[in-house]
């Protein structure tokens, strides 16, 4: 993508993601949620966040790996440790750490 | 404002996989940046620049990164009280500023912050990791090929997710929500326009919703 379109697109992104940031808090003030509106959105950053997880985990070439694969064990391990420890600087040197020791 | 470090860590393999990306679609460092400085939201952006350059047209370049960003919908209003004693301008800055990062961070701190301190934390927070975005970004395009792919930086992006993955599993329906998400999007991967993200998010929602439910 290129000149002219590759403009409008990244203006737009920025509307769109600053629209979606600042419109609920904005609009909060005068409408409130249906409940069952907030009750959805609870879930919205657990599920979006599994769904970029997941993916980058399991598959290999879009293909599902679930055994001899390096990347899925380093992630495994990184969340056990940031489930115990909720270090981050700990879990990213164990994340990286276990992969490079994997791949060579 | 130590405690933004850690956190700030894991930016920098995400902005330079994010600058990588952004060469390899075609764009110039100039352009990398300004994507960074303007839209400023890392996974959007990815999605964006993948769907770019599998030669999506706008809307569906849209649609992939609103999918992406739609959870940037439930922390405003989740966030909105705490930032509610700012002026408009302020709210504003904040709003853009706002990720997962200073989200998670400035809610999980609140009670010790104080109702005055912490809209300034999360401004305080939200600051330096901009300028390190725009410069990540703007350094990895700059390298662009050159940084070897044995390296596996761009394991630093899923790593960064997992991150606030894990804290975000507070109780059985977002586990739930998030188990439900994460496989659908995986089963569905080769769905086009990375719709298979926002089947696993509609999955996911009602999975927890439902069970939420069931609880009372």
């Amino acid at each position: 993508m290129k000149g002219l379109e590759l403009w409008l697109t990244l203006f737009l992104l920025t509307l769109s993601a600053f629209a979606l940031r600042y419109g609920p808090m904005a609009l909060l003030d005068k409408l409130e949620l249906p409940e069952w509106l907030e009750r959805a959105l609870r879930y919205v950053p657990a599920a979006t966040i599994a769904g970029l997880v997941f993916p980058a985990l399991l598959l290999k070439q879009n293909q599902l790996v679930l055994f001899g694969n390096d990347r899925l064990l380093a992630g495994l391990l990184a969340a056990v440790v940031m489930m115990r420890t909720r270090n981050v600087l700990l879990t990213f040197a164990v994340g990286l750490g276990v992969l490079w020791v994997l791949q060579g | 404002m130590v405690k933004v470090i850690p956190l700030l860590l894991g930016v920098v393999p995400f902005g330079l996989v994010t600058g990588i990306a952004g060469v390899a679609v075609g764009l110039s460092v100039f352009e990398i940046a300004l994507m960074s400085a303007t839209v400023y939201a890392g996974a959007a952006q990815l999605v964006a620049l993948q769907l770019m350059g599998a030669g999506a047209s706008v809307i569906f370049v849209l649609l992939g990164a609103a999918v992406v960003n739609l959870r940037y919908v439930m922390y405003s209003s989740a966030i909105a009280k705490t930032l509610s004693p700012l002026s408009k301008p302020w709210r504003a800055t904040a709003a853009f500023l706002m990720t997962d990062q200073n989200f998670t961070l400035t809610l999980n701190h609140a009670q010790e912050l104080g109702p005055r301190l912490a809209p300034w934390f999360f401004i305080g927070a939200g600051v330096p990791m901009w300028l390190l975005w725009l410069l990540t970004t703007a350094i990895g395009a700059w390298l662009g090929a050159k940084v070897p792919e044995s390296w596996s930086l761009d394991f630093g992006i899923p790593l960064s997710f997992l991150v606030l993955l894990i804290p975000a599993l507070r109780d059985r329906p977002s586990i739930a929500a998030a188990l439900v998400g994460g496989v659908v999007a995986t089963v569905l991967a080769g769905l086009p326009y990375r719709s298979g993200l926002f089947v696993g998010l509609l999955a996911g929602i009602a999975t927890g919703a439902w069970l939420e439910g069931r609880k009372r």
